[in-house]
Formats: C-alpha cells, structure tokens, sequence
C-alpha cells in the first residue's frame, strides 16, 4: 500500500507558506519590530531595496534606448544605401526639408511634438528624413522657394 | 479565469502602470513594505534551494521580478486595486516558483544558470517567452529519472533536518510547536487562531518568533 503520510519536503512547504504568510500579511509595525529585534536597520535595507528595483527599470530603459538606437542606425543605413535625389549641400538640404514642411503640413506636427522647433534637428536628422519622405516620393510635390 | 462566450465584448481592458508609474510606486515604498519585500525574497530563495535558485541571491529575485513586471508577461493592472508592493510580492512568489519548477522538470539542463531576462526571447507575436517556460523536456530518460530520484531524495534529507532543527528547537514552546504542527497540516493563519483559540496579537507573537529562528535556522543549514 502506498505511503500516504505527507513528505517531510511537503511538511517543510506547508511550514513555510504559513511563516510567508506571515511576512506578507503582518502589520508594518510588527514587520519594521522584527527587523530591529533582528538587529536590521530599516532605513538601511529601505535604500538597498529601493536601489535594486531603480536599477531594475533603469537597465530595462537602457536595453530599450539600445533597441532604439539599432533601429535608427538600421532606418539611416536603409535609407543611404538608397539612391535619392536631394541637394548635396547641407544648406540646400535644410531649406528643402523647410519648404517640405510648409507645403506637406500633415508632417509638422509629428516634427513639432518631437523637436518643438526645427532648428532643433541635426544636419543628419535632415537627410534621413528627406530620404524617408523621397523614399515616399513627396519631395518630387515640394517646390524650394524662388531666389531673390 | 476563463471568459463566458458571448461575454468577451463587455470585458474592459485593464489598465497596465507604465515604467514611469512603477518608478514613482519604487518611490513611494516605505520602510516596512522595503523590509516586507526583502524578507519574503530571501524566504523564496532559501525555500528553492541552492539548485533552483543557481547562484541567484534574493538581489537578483526583486531584480528580476522587477524585469518581469516591465515586461511581462505579469504586469501591475492599475484598476484591480492592488498595491504595487502587494503585486511584486506575488511576482516574487510566482517566480521563484518558476525557477523551482524548472529546475525540477529539466535537472540536467545546464541553461537554469543564467537570470531569465537574459535568456528571455520575444515570440513572433512579441510575447515575452521566459526561459523557464521554453526549456521543459517532453520526456525524460533514464539518466534525468535518476537524477531527479537523486534529487528528490537530497530535499527529502534536507527537508527533514531543516524541519527537525525547527521542531527541535520549539521542543519547550508549546503555543509554538501548536502553531507550527497547525501549519505543517496545511492551516491558514485564520483557522489556526480559531482552533488554537488565540487572539490574533497572541498569533502574530508566536509566528514571529518562529519566523525569526526558523529564518535562521534555513540560513545556517545552506550556509554549511
């Protein structure tokens, strides 16, 4: 006939959910007693808890921002290997994505959100996005405004 | 639980904190939700084993159910009303037992080693796929039958000592060895009360004194 007494591993689990259930539930008060009759300064371990979970979050964020950077690396290595049309100087570049921006003005608020004013964007940032817009063929729509 | 046919319509999507609301939930943290966190994380570890846990401290546990909880797949859902520090101990809980789990299904398995948010790999969906879940062997063969014979019989011994040294200890305090005979058999902290009679100041008294030797006692055992 089976054994059907409880294993001394189950008796210790069962033991043990009851001694957790004690640390999960017991008021703040009695938690913060033990942990000075246990010779634990609260505030001590308060830091190092605190520290471990922001580091937690930071570390996410930092693989996150990676992940980022690998993309637009991977959307401006796309977008040169393309061949395109665009000014070749870096002033003809910008007053081409100027005029892109009053004459396409479904695009300016995504560029206003992110870089509040233009002027605010790389010579880089420039030409990845008239790649991308060239890419989308609206710059064959956009006119650069005619020299005094 | 599973949704009612018919019914999955009604059903409003539950609101997931994002990083920045979880920060300011680190923030808020008190001193005794920081000391009620740190406790329950070393319980879990001591209560896995140094096999499940491989090297990974009670740090590393808040460290990655943490993880877990930005990435998921559990997450804290700000209209179930339930507090963040509430939430990442059931997180604790739940992944400490998974790595006691898959410790358990895969015993030879060298990959148990590294921290689940580096082993994790996202499905073609996007899903978070912990390791612990990917790396379960369909059927064992007669080489990881053994090993986990062998297993299960080194907890059984430690078990044993670690519950001998605890009765052992609490040989002179009856109110405790009622309470922990109670809880051996499976009660909850309610209906040791009532059928102990005692107040639940007397209860938590008692409890606490256990806790704070049978700590002490798990520590010394994995110590050696």
């Amino acid at each position: 006939m089976p054994d059907k007494s409880p294993k001394e591993a189950e008796r210790l689990e069962r033991m043990i959910d009851g001694l957790e259930e004690y640390i999960t539930t017991a008021p703040d008060a009695e938690i913060l007693e033990a942990a000075r009759e246990e010779g634990r300064n609260a505030a001590e371990t308060s830091n190092r808890v605190k520290g471990i979970l922001r580091r937690a979050v930071r570390s996410h964020q930092q693989l996150q921002l990676m992940a980022a950077r690998e993309g637009y690396k991977r959307d401006a290595a796309a977008m040169a290997a393309a061949e395109f049309e665009i000014p070749k100087t870096v002033a003809g570049r910008r007053e081409l994505f100027m005029a892109a921006m009053v004459q396409l003005p479904s695009f300016q608020p995504a560029f206003t959100l992110q870089n509040r004013e233009f002027k605010d964007l790389s010579d880089e940032d420039i030409e990845i996005q008239l790649r991308k817009m060239a890419l989308l063929d609206l710059l064959s729509k956009v006119k650069l405004p005619e020299k005094e | 639980m599973k949704a009612k046919p018919g019914n999955q319509k009604s059903a409003p999507a539950r609101r997931v904190a994002t990083q920045d609301e979880i920060l300011q939930a680190i923030e808020k943290l008190t001193d005794a939700d920081n000391e009620r966190l740190e406790q329950f994380a070393i319980s879990r570890i001591l209560r896995i084993g140094r096999l499940a846990a491989a090297g990974r401290s009670h740090d590393d546990l808040l460290h990655e159910s943490l993880i877990s909880l930005i990435e998921g797949p559990r997450y804290w859902y700000l209209d179930d009303d339930v507090s963040f520090v509430t939430c990442l101990l059931g997180v604790i809980r739940s992944l400490s037992s998974a790595w006691a789990g898959h410790r358990k299904r895969n015993p030879n398995l060298p990959r148990y080693a590294e921290l689940a948010s580096e082993g994790s790999r996202r499905s073609d969906e996007g899903k978070l796929i912990s390791p612990f879940e990917k790396l379960r062997v369909a059927s064992a063969n007669v080489e990881q039958i053994k090993i986990e014979a062998e297993e299960d019989s080194a907890r059984e011994t430690a078990a044993k000592a670690i519950r001998d040294a605890v009765m052992d200890h609490f040989e002179d305090d009856e109110p405790a060895m009622l309470v922990l005979m109670c809880m051996e058999d499976g009660k909850d902290g309610p209906t040791i009360r009532a059928e102990l009679n005692m107040t639940e100041p007397q209860y938590r008294t008692v409890t606490r004194r256990i806790q704070r030797n049978a700590k002490k006692i798990r520590e010394d055992f994995y110590a050696r």
